[in-house]
C-alpha cells in the first residue's frame, strides 16, 4: 500500500510539473537590427530592450525573448536580410534604426506581410508601412541645441554651426531648427558662411571646429548638432567658457567636456530607450492590441548640465551594464 | 562541368588545346564533386544543430524549411555568387580583382540614378532596356579601365584594383550627395522593381503559413554560371583564359595575345560585378554610397573555396556559385545556430564570427589547394 502511495505520488508530482511545464508563459520573439554594434548608443539601446523584455515580460504575462540581429558596422543591405530573416523566423515584432531608410523599406513592407509588427526606432523609414517611429525630432532638437546657446550667451555674439554631413535630411533638419530658434535672438548672428560641415569621424570633426574657431576667431558660440568631435580627447582648443558651446547627445566621452566646462549643455538623446521603449510599443500591440498614441513618438532629449552631469553619468553604468 | 587546366594545356605545349586525356582533367570534377559534399555536410550539421522554432503556430526545423532556404540562403548569395563568377575568372587568367564592391556600388548607384527618373509606372519596355545597359555599360568600363591599368602600366593587379576600389567608391561618393537613391520623394519604377527584379509570387499552404518567393535574382544567378561555363569551357577565349593563368611566360611564347586576354577577363569581371549591381538595385529598390563595401572580401573568398587557384590557371563557374553557397550557409548557420554548447562552455554565436569564418574558409581553401598542387606535381614527376 505504501508502494502504491508513493507511485501515485510521484506520478502526481510529475503531472503537476508537466501541468506547469505545459503552461509556459507565451514566448514572444522580438528582433533587434539597429544600425552597428561598434556605437556605444546601440549597445545602450541593446541594453534597454533586454531590461524591457526582463521588466515588462512579466507583467504582460509572456516570455519576451530579443532577438539581436545588429550587423557588426553599418550596412543597409546586411539590415535587410536580418529583417527578413526574423520575419521568416517567426520573430513576432521588429525594432529596426535604418542605415538607409530607402534600402530597409522593401524588407520592412515584407516583414509586415509576413506577419511581423515593425516598427522604427532612432533613424526611420517614413515611406515604408511601418507601425510607428520612436525617436528624436531632429527640428525641435536644433531649436533647443540654440535656445539653450542663446541662454548661455545672454542673447548677443556671433555663432557658429558644426553640421556634419551636408546631406543626411536629418542634419539638414536640426541646421534649420537652429537658423529658426536663431532668427529669435535679435542680439545673436549667424558667421557668414559659418554652417560647417565635416566628416562624421571624431577626428575630422575636431579637426573642422578647430581649423574654423582659429580662422574665425570672432565665433563666441558654436551649436553642435551631433557631438562627433567629443568623442575624442581634447577636441576644443580654447580654453574653458572664452567661446560657449552646446552640442546634441550626452555619451561617457561627451561628460567630460561638460566637467571641464568646454560645453555648457549636452542634450542627451534616449538610445537606452530606443530598445526600451521599443518593445513596451510591441508588446502593447501584440498582446494588448493597442496601437501608440501617435505615429511619430518623439523621444524627450535630457539636457544635461554640471548641475546634473554626475547623476547623468550614472544611467550610463546601468545602460552599458558597467 | 569539368574544365580544362592550364597544367594540362602546358603540357600539351600548345595552350590552347586541352588533352583530353590527361589525368589533371579529373580534378576540377572532383573538387566540385567534393564542394557539394561539404554543402551536404554542412546541410545535415546546420538541419541537426538547429532547434526547432514556431512560426505562426507551426514547429519547423529552423534550417531545414524552403522558407529559410530560398529566402534567406539562395536569394541573397544571387548577387554574391554572380560577382564570385568575375572573380573567377580574373583568378584563373592568373590576375585578382579586388575593386568588384565598389564596381558593384557604382553599378547599382548608377541604375538607382537613372531609373529616378522614370515614373513609377513607366512602360516596361523603356525601364528594362535602361535598368539592364546601365550598369552592364558601368560594370564593363570600371573593367576595362582595370584591364587597362594593369596592361598598360604593367603593374601587379592587386595594386592597380586596391587603387581603382578606392577610386570607383570616391567617384560613387562624389557623384551622389544625398549617399542614398532615390532621393526624397522618388521612388524606382514598378516595371523594374516589383514587376521584374524583385517580383513576388505567394504559395499558400494547409498547415503553414504562406511561403513568399522573389525567384528572379536566382534565375539571373542560373544564367551567369550557364553563360560562365560555356565562356571557360567551350569557348577558345576561355582556354587561352587558362593557358594565360597557368603559364604566362609559356602562353606569350605560344603566340597568345596576352594584352588582350588579360584586358578581356578584367572586363568580364566588371560586366559581372555590374549584373549584380542591376540584380541588387532590382531587389531592394534602392542604392546608397555604401552599397557593395566589402564585398570584395566574401568574392574572392568564393572564388577560392569553389576551387579558384589564386596562382591562376584553375576554377570554374560552377564552382564559383558552390563557393558562395557555403559562405551564405556558414553566415546562415551563424544565424541560426546563435550558441554552441561544447561541452561546459557555450559559444555565443554573432554576425562577427562570419568574418573569422570565412577568413578561415580562405586559408583552408589556399592551404588544400597548395596541398593538391604539391601531390600533383609529385605524381606528374612520376609518370615521366
Amino acid at each position: 500500500m505504501r508502494k502504491l502511495t508513493t507511485v501515485l505520488s510521484a506520478l502526481l508530482i510529475v503531472a503537476v510539473v508537466a501541468t506547469v511545464h505545459g503552461a509556459e508563459k507565451k514566448k514572444i520573439t522580438i528582433g533587434l537590427v539597429v544600425k552597428s554594434q561598434s556605437n556605444p548608443v546601440f549597445q545602450a539601446c541593446y541594453v534597454g530592450a533586454k531590461d524591457a523584455a526582463k521588466e515588462l515580460g512579466p507583467k504582460y504575462g509572456v516570455e519576451v525573448v530579443i532577438d539581436w540581429q545588429t550587423p557588426p558596422d553599418e550596412d543597409a543591405q546586411k539590415q535587410a536580410e536580418a529583417i527578413e530573416q526574423l520575419a521568416r523566423g517567426g520573430a513576432q515584432a521588429i525594432a529596426v534604426s535604418c542605415s538607409d531608410a530607402n534600402t530597409c523599406t522593401p524588407a520592412i513592407n515584407k516583414a509586415i506581410e509576413l506577419g511581423s509588427v515593425v516598427m522604427c526606432c532612432d533613424s526611420d523609414a517614413p515611406r515604408s508601412k511601418r507601425m510607428c517611429y520612436y525617436g528624436t525630432d531632429d527640428y525641435s532638437c536644433g531649436q533647443r541645441v540654440m535656445e539653450e546657446l542663446a541662454k548661455v550667451m545672454d542673447g548677443k555674439g556671433t555663432i557658429a554651426i558644426l553640421a556634419g554631413n551636408q546631406t543626411a535630411p536629418n542634419l539638414q533638419k536640426r541646421v534649420q531648427g537652429v537658423k529658426d530658434e536663431l532668427a529669435k535672438h535679435p542680439g545673436m548672428k549667424l558667421l557668414p558662411d559659418g554652417v560647417f560641415h565635416n566628416a562624421e569621424t571624431p577626428e575630422q570633426a575636431a579637426e573642422a571646429i578647430n581649423t574654423a574657431q582659429s580662422t574665425h576667431p570672432e565665433i563666441e558660440g558654436w551649436a553642435i548638432i551631433g557631438g562627433w568631435p567629443l568623442f575624442t580627447k581634447n577636441a576644443l582648443k580654447w580654453a574653458p567658457g572664452t567661446v560657449k558651446a552646446v552640442s546634441v547627445d550626452a555619451l561617457p566621452a561627451q561628460l567630460g567636456y561638460i566637467r571641464s566646462g568646454h560645453v555648457a549643455t549636452l542634450y542627451g538623446q534616449d538610445c537606452y530607450g530606443w530598445g526600451y521603449k521599443s518593445v513596451e510599443i510591441l508588446l502593447n500591440k501584440l498582446v494588448k492590441g493597442e496601437n501608440p498614441p501617435q505615429e511619430r513618438v518623439i523621444d524627450p532629449l535630457t539636457r544635461v548640465t554640471r548641475e546634473n552631469v554626475d547623476e547623468f553619468a550614472k544611467n550610463w553604468d546601468k545602460w552599458l551594464k558597467k | 562541368m569539368s574544365q580544362p587546366t592550364a597544367t594540362e594545356t602546358n603540357a600539351q605545349g600548345s595552350p590552347a588545346v586541352p588533352a583530353k586525356r590527361f589525368r589533371g582533367l579529373r580534378m576540377p570534377r572532383m573538387q566540385e564533386a567534393g564542394l557539394l559534399v561539404v554543402i551536404l555536410l554542412l546541410g545535415l550539421l546546420l538541419t541537426f544543430a538547429a532547434e526547432p522554432i514556431n512560426v505562426r503556430g507551426h514547429t519547423v526545423n529552423n534550417f531545414f524549411r524552403i522558407d529559410n532556404i530560398i529566402p534567406n540562403v539562395a536569394t541573397p548569395m544571387s548577387w554574391m555568387a554572380i560577382m564570385a563568377i568575375g572573380g573567377t575568372i580574373v583568378i584563373v587568367g592568373g590576375g585578382i580583382d579586388i575593386s568588384v564592391g565598389s564596381i558593384f556600388g557604382m553599378a547599382a548607384l548608377g541604375t538607382a540614378a537613372v531609373l529616378q527618373n522614370f515614373s513609377p509606372d513607366a512602360s516596361p519596355w523603356i525601364v528594362l532596356p535602361v535598368a539592364i545597359i546601365v550598369p552592364l555599360v558601368i560594370g564593363l568600363i570600371c573593367g576595362l579601365i582595370n584591364g587597362a591599368l594593369v596592361v598598360g602600366l604593367r603593374m601587379h593587379p592587386f595594386i592597380v584594383t586596391l587603387g581603382t576600389l578606392s577610386i570607383f567608391r570616391g567617384i560613387a561618393l562624389i557623384s551622389v550627395p544625398s549617399k542614398s537613391l532615390p532621393y526624397g520623394d522618388k521612388s524606382l519604377p514598378d516595371a523594374f522593381i516589383s514587376q521584374f527584379m524583385s517580383w513576388q509570387f505567394t504559395i499558400q499552404r494547409a498547415n503553414a503559413p504562406p511561403l513568399l518567393l522573389q525567384p528572379v535574382p536566382m534565375i539571373v544567378m542560373l544564367l551567369c554560371v550557364i553563360a560562365g561555363w560555356i565562356f571557360l569551357n567551350h569557348t577558345v577565349w576561355g582556354r587561352e583564359t587558362y593557358a594565360l593563368g597557368g603559364n604566362e611566360e609559356a602562353s606569350r611564347f605560344s603566340g597568345l595575345p596576352v594584352s588582350l586576354i588579360k584586358l578581356r577577363v578584367y572586363a568580364l569581371c566588371g560586366l559581372a560585378a555590374g549584373i549584380a549591381g542591376m540584380v541588387s538595385t532590382g531587389y531592394f529598390g534602392s542604392a546608397n554610397t555604401a552599397t557593395g563595401e566589402g564585398y570584395e572580401l566574401v568574392v574572392i573568398a568564393a572564388a577560392v573555396v569553389g576551387g579558384a587557384s589564386l596562382t591562376g590557371g584553375r576554377g570554374s563557374a560552377l564552382g564559383a556559385v558552390l563557393g558562395a553557397l557555403i559562405i551564405k550557409m556558414i553566415e546562415n548557420g551563424i544565424y541560426i545556430l546563435k550558441e554552441i554548447k561544447l561541452g561546459v562552455v557555450t559559444l555565443h554565436l554573432s554576425k562577427e564570427y562570419s568574418k573569422i569564418i570565412i577568413g578561415i574558409a580562405i586559408i583552408v581553401a589556399v592551404a588544400v589547394d597548395r596541398l593538391s598542387e604539391y601531390f600533383r606535381t609529385k605524381r606528374l614527376g612520376k609518370t615521366k
